[in-house]
Order: C-alpha cells, then sequence, then structure tokens
C-alpha cells in the first residue's frame, strides 16, 4: 500500500515537473538535436577530409620523385620488380576508364528506359514487383557478380570470340554494367515519379501525345535526379573492386582495345598494396594511383551537382 | 571449405587481436601470417593443435588454463615478414629464402623447415603442348615467360598459332620470386600474364583454360589430375627429386619466428614440425623430415 501511494505520489511529481518545463524542455530538445546533427555532419565532412589528406600524404613523395604526376600517369609503366622499378600506373587508369565508359555506355540508357517504365508506363502491379526486385539487385555483393561473371561471360568470350582466354576489359564492363543499372534504374524512376501530377496534366492537356510528354516535359523536369542517378552509377563503376578484378585479366600490359586484359585502379591496389613495404615507393606509387581515384570521383561529383545545382535554378 | 575457414581464422585473427589487447592476455594466442602457399598447410595444423589441446596446460601444465588459439592468414611470404617485423604476429610462413635484407632486419630470429615445395612447370592436359614436350630448359623458359613466345606455334611447328595464355601471381608471391631469381634473370615477366591472387585462384584458372601456361605449386599441379608438369633440364619436379635437391625450382617453407620464441610458439612449432608434417604431405608438399 505505502509502496504503490509513493510511487503515484512520484509519478503525480513527476508530471508536474514535466509540465512545468515544457517550454524549455523543447527548445533544450531542439539544441540538442541541432548540434548532434551538426556534429554528425562535421564527422562525416571530417572523415573524407581526413581520407583525401592520408591518401595525399602517403602518395605525395611520388608526385614529387624523379618522374612526378607525368611519369606516374603517363610515361611509365608498371615493372616493380625491375631495376630501378617503374610504378606508372597508365595501364591502370586507362583500364579504368574503359570499363568505366564501357559499363556507362550500357547501363545508362538501359537504366534509363527502366526508370521511365517503372514510373510512366508499367501497370501498378509490376510496378509493385519491379521496384523491389531492382533494390535487391542493387544490394547483391559484388563478388557475387564478379563470381557469375566469370563462370558465364569468360567461358562464353572464350567460345564464341575464340579468345585464348575471356578476361577482358569488356567482360569487366559488362558485368560492372548489370550490377550499377538497378542503381540508375531504381533512382531514376524515383526521380520522374517525383514529378507533380499537375505538370504531366498541363502537358497532356495542350493535347501532346504521352511520348512527347514523357520525353519532352517528364524527362526535363527529372533531369537533376536522373543526374544523380549516373553520378551513383559512376561511382559504384569506378570503385568497383572485386568483380573487375576477377573479370579484367589482372595484366598490366597497356590495353589497346576493349577485348584487351587489363587492370583497372583498384585491382592494380588490391593485387600489389599486400606486397609493398611500409613506406616503399611501390607502396607510395598506389597511394598515388589511389589519390587519382579519389580526386576524379570527387571532381565528377562536383561537376553533377553543379549542373543539378544550375538545370533546377533554371526552371525556376 | 579449408579457404573459408581460413577466411573466418583471419577475420578473427583481426578481431582477436583488439580482445586480446584489451584483455592483456598477450600469451594466450598465437598469431600465423604469411604465405598463400602455407595457409592451408597451417590452417589444418592449427586446427587439428586447438583441437588435441583445448587449453595451454594440457600442452604443458607450467602454461596458463587459457584457451589454445592459433590464428592463421594469408597475405602472401612478403606480408609474413612485414608482419613479423611491425610485431603483429608471431610466427611469420615464409615460402622461400630469406632474404639478407631481412635476416638483418629480423636481428635475432629462428627459422623452422616445415617442407619443402617445388614450382613446377604446367599446363592443363587438354593443351597440345603437353602432347609435343616433355621438359623445358631455362632459356626455353624465360623465352616463354617473357613473352618473346607468342603462339604455341613459335615453340613448335607442328602445334597450333594459338596465342599462349601466361599465369602468373603478383609481383610479391614467393614462387614469383624464385621463378624470377633462378629462370627469368635479367629478364621481365610479359605484361600481358594474368596475375592470379592465390595458388588455389591459379589452379582453377590453368584446370579451365586449354592455352594458359603456368609456374605452379608442384604439388597442386602432381595432384590434379587434369594436370601435365613438364620437366625442367630433364630433371621432373617429383617429391624425390626435390627431396634430393636435384630439382633447381624448389623452395622452402619456412616458419619465422623473431627473437626467442615463447614457450607457446615454441610448442606450436614443435607440433607443426612433428604432427603436422603428414599434413604437409597431404597437400603435395615435400615434407621437412624426409627433406632432412
Amino acid at each position: 500500500m505505502t509502496v504503490s501511494g509513493a510511487a503515484g505520489n512520484f509519478s503525480a511529481r513527476v508530471s508536474s515537473w514535466r509540465s512545468s518545463l515544457a517550454v524549455s524542455e523543447e527548445s533544450l530538445q531542439e539544441t540538442v538535436a541541432r548540434f548532434s546533427f551538426l556534429f554528425l555532419l562535421i564527422a562525416a565532412l571530417g572523415t573524407l577530409v581526413v581520407v583525401l589528406l592520408m591518401v595525399a600524404r602517403e602518395a605525395y613523395p611520388v608526385l614529387f620523385s624523379r618522374s612526378g604526376l607525368w611519369g606516374l600517369l603517363i610515361t611509365e609503366s608498371w615493372e616493380p620488380l625491375s631495376e630501378p622499378a617503374q610504378l606508372g600506373v597508365r595501364h591502370a587508369w586507362i583500364s579504368t576508364l574503359a570499363v568505366t565508359t564501357i559499363a556507362l555506355s550500357l547501363a545508362v540508357p538501359l537504366g534509363f528506359g527502366i526508370g521511365i517504365f517503372i514510373a510512366e508506363i508499367a501497370p501498378a502491379a509490376i510496378k509493385e514487383a519491379l521496384q523491389p526486385c531492382l533494390e535487391l539487385l542493387a544490394g547483391i555483393p559484388s563478388v557475387v557478380y564478379g563470381f557469375f561473371g566469370y563462370v558465364t561471360l569468360v567461358p562464353w568470350f572464350e567460345t564464341s570470340f575464340e579468345m585464348a582466354t575471356g578476361e577482358s576489359l569488356l567482360a569487366a564492363g559488362l558485368i560492372l554494367a548489370v550490377m550499377i543499372v538497378p542503381f540508375v534504374a531504381s533512382t531514376s524512376a524515383e526521380a520522374l515519379g517525383a514529378v507533380p501530377g499537375d505538370v504531366k496534366e498541363a502537358a497532356l492537356a495542350l493535347g501532346v501525345n504521352r511520348c512527347w510528354m514523357t520525353t519532352r516535359v517528364l524527362v526535363r523536369h527529372a533531369a537533376p535526379g536522373m543526374f544523380a542517378a549516373v553520378a551513383l552509377g559512376l561511382g559504384r563503376a569506378l570503385g568497383e573492386t572485386l568483380a573487375v578484378l576477377m573479370l579484367a585479366g589482372n595484366s598490366v600490359a597497356l590495353p589497346a582495345s576493349p577485348l584487351d586484359r587489363g587492370q583497372p585502379i583498384t585491382a592494380l591496389i588490391i593485387t600489389e598494396l599486400g606486397e609493398a613495404g611500409v613506406g616503399s615507393p611501390k607502396q607510395e606509387a598506389l597511394f598515388a594511383a589511389a589519390l587519382v581515384l579519389m580526386v576524379v570521383i570527387v571532381a565528377v561529383n562536383t561537376l553533377i551537382g553543379r549542373l543539378k545545382r544550375r538545370m533546377l535554378h533554371g526552371r525556376v | 571449405m579449408k579457404k573459408l575457414f581460413s577466411i573466418l581464422l583471419g577475420m578473427g585473427m583481426l578481431v582477436g587481436m583488439v580482445t586480446n589487447a584489451a584483455a592483456g592476455d598477450q600469451d594466450a594466442a598465437i598469431r600465423a601470417g604469411g604465405s598463400t602457399t602455407l595457409l592451408p598447410i597451417m590452417a589444418n595444423c592449427s586446427s587439428e593443435f586447438m583441437e588435441k589441446y583445448q587449453t595451454w596446460d594440457r600442452v604443458d601444465a607450467s602454461l596458463s588454463k587459457a584457451a589454445t588459439t592459433v590464428f592463421v592468414t594469408g597475405g602472401g611470404s612478403g606480408f609474413g615478414v612485414k608482419s613479423l617485423l611491425s610485431g603483429v604476429i608471431d610466427i611469420g610462413m615464409v615460402s622461400r629464402d630469406l632474404k639478407d635484407k631481412e635476416k638483418k632486419l629480423l636481428g635475432e630470429h629462428q627459422s623452422y623447415l616445415v617442407g619443402k615445395d617445388a614450382v613446377a612447370i604446367a599446363v592443363n592436359t587438354r593443351n597440345p603442348l603437353g602432347a609435343r614436350k616433355t621438359g623445358f630448359t631455362p632459356a626455353e623458359l624465360a623465352s616463354l615467360f617473357s613473352g618473346e613466345l607468342k603462339s604455341y606455334q613459335e615453340i613448335d611447328r607442328s602445334l597450333p598459332a594459338k596465342p599462349i595464355v601466361l599465369l602468373s601471381r603478383d609481383s610479391g608471391a614467393g614462387s614469383t620470386e624464385i621463378f624470377q631469381e633462378k629462370i627469368m634473370g635479367e629478364k621481365k615477366f610479359s605484361p600481358k600474364a594474368l596475375q592470379l591472387p592465390s595458388q588455389g585462384a591459379l589452379l582453377e584458372k590453368l584446370q579451365a583454360n586449354n592455352n594458359a601456361v603456368a609456374y605452379i605449386s608442384s604439388g597442386l599441379a602432381l595432384n590434379s589430375k587434369n594436370l601435365k608438369t613438364f620437366a625442367l633440364d630433364n630433371v621432373e619436379p617429383t617429391d624425390a627429386n626435390v627431396t634430393k635437391g636435384n630439382y633447381p625450382l624448389a623452395r622452402p617453407l619456412l616458419m619465422v619466428v623473431k627473437g626467442a620464441p615463447a614457450p607457446t610458439v615454441r610448442h606450436f612449432v614443435d607440433y607443426a614440425l612433428s604432427s603436422c608434417q603428414k599434413i604437409v604431405a597431404g597437400h603435395g608438399y615435400v615434407p621437412a623430415r624426409s627433406v632432412n
């Protein structure tokens, strides 16, 4: 009896204390929330800055060594065992460029097509089935895609193109395209779906057909979001490691055609870093290669962000 | 399954380092790492050891009651020595002779011969080269792996004009180093060679590709029904030839310990050099006992 009475007394006291503090409590909550989110933002941005600085610090000696940035990117090949060691990464960035170009040129049109289909054409039932499928596809680990390509694409290339061995930039690019289609498709479908209904209706009221409305009105309206879709796909393509390691052939020769073998930057780093001595020129060259990749990704993202902002402002 | 197990062990090693450091219990766990050639042997050996003696006091009554834990991870021979120097691991697994520079850096150290591995030149049995040739000279191999010979026709006129696909390990692997040193000499590996990240991946690729030529652990090559090995200077890469030291492309499989080994490390090394020798043989390598 006494216990429950005391408990009731206590809860009454707490509730009166709460109501008296209600106003200041809310503002306190707000302040706490504001600061914690600010802190999280700083932490996230700080991580990016710290990573960039660390990579730059490790890469720094190479950039100002005997052959410099020019040697690293253009003139030298990758021969870590020769004397003196040649540590150029031209084969790697050319491979990365080739694989990414192949992947994007296939995945972007296909992804946009799927996006338009989901947002505009598909009946609700198909739409509801398709979107989770895309999300599932986007969530499959890259090693699974890599293995899938290794057991299907590689033997297929060998038999149908009479290649001595099926690993090639094209094989890596194809699998990479399959990997990024879900990203491009679902992001662009979202962007298209977010276009206000009255914009569509206004266009249709002017008597244009559905095709015209989709390509000239909808896509234009959703362009910033579709750009974001491409950026997402590009980021994944540039950074993808395991699938390209398994499929590109991992050869250090300079690739001359999509059917040649190559070694994208990520594959170069994962192949060589484990054996590179701490502080050795080889390790520095690998960090320099990583820096190149990071700078490219940051630059591309900035550019796409700019374009997106310009488009948003241009319309308003 | 074994691969998966060793990967788990590798991850466990990282976790183990953190938890052990936190508990301040440095003696309980042994960490071994390095050569991917030694990895399957050591992974099996360590799990056998852990199953046999659950706790250290069962190995030796004077040791603690902590559970026997041996973490084994891959990374390559170079990684093994590097991690040994930085103190991340207790036993470096190295599948080549230690270099003078490494010996100097290590200072006082012990290296134990677990077994020997021969690097064999092999093709898969569907490769027509296997029927034409029985062996190579080092000079022939050097021109083959440097990419001077581009098609099978250039090796032998009766062979088809198919391009030769060279398979290699990455530049840091023990087998690459020994091949460079004893065969290639001044020549460089062909940049067109496919670099595979492990001996297992190399074996898989070689078995699957009819145009490929590779240098691969003789244990793996001789145990595979799908591969044909070649003699080097008329010496076949058989266990007997490796044991006698006749086959030139052989390398030692070493466990290296920096400084004087701790009691736990010494017990595990003893176990590896006795009971685990059958595992060494089981993987197709030449155990140290018959080597000596």
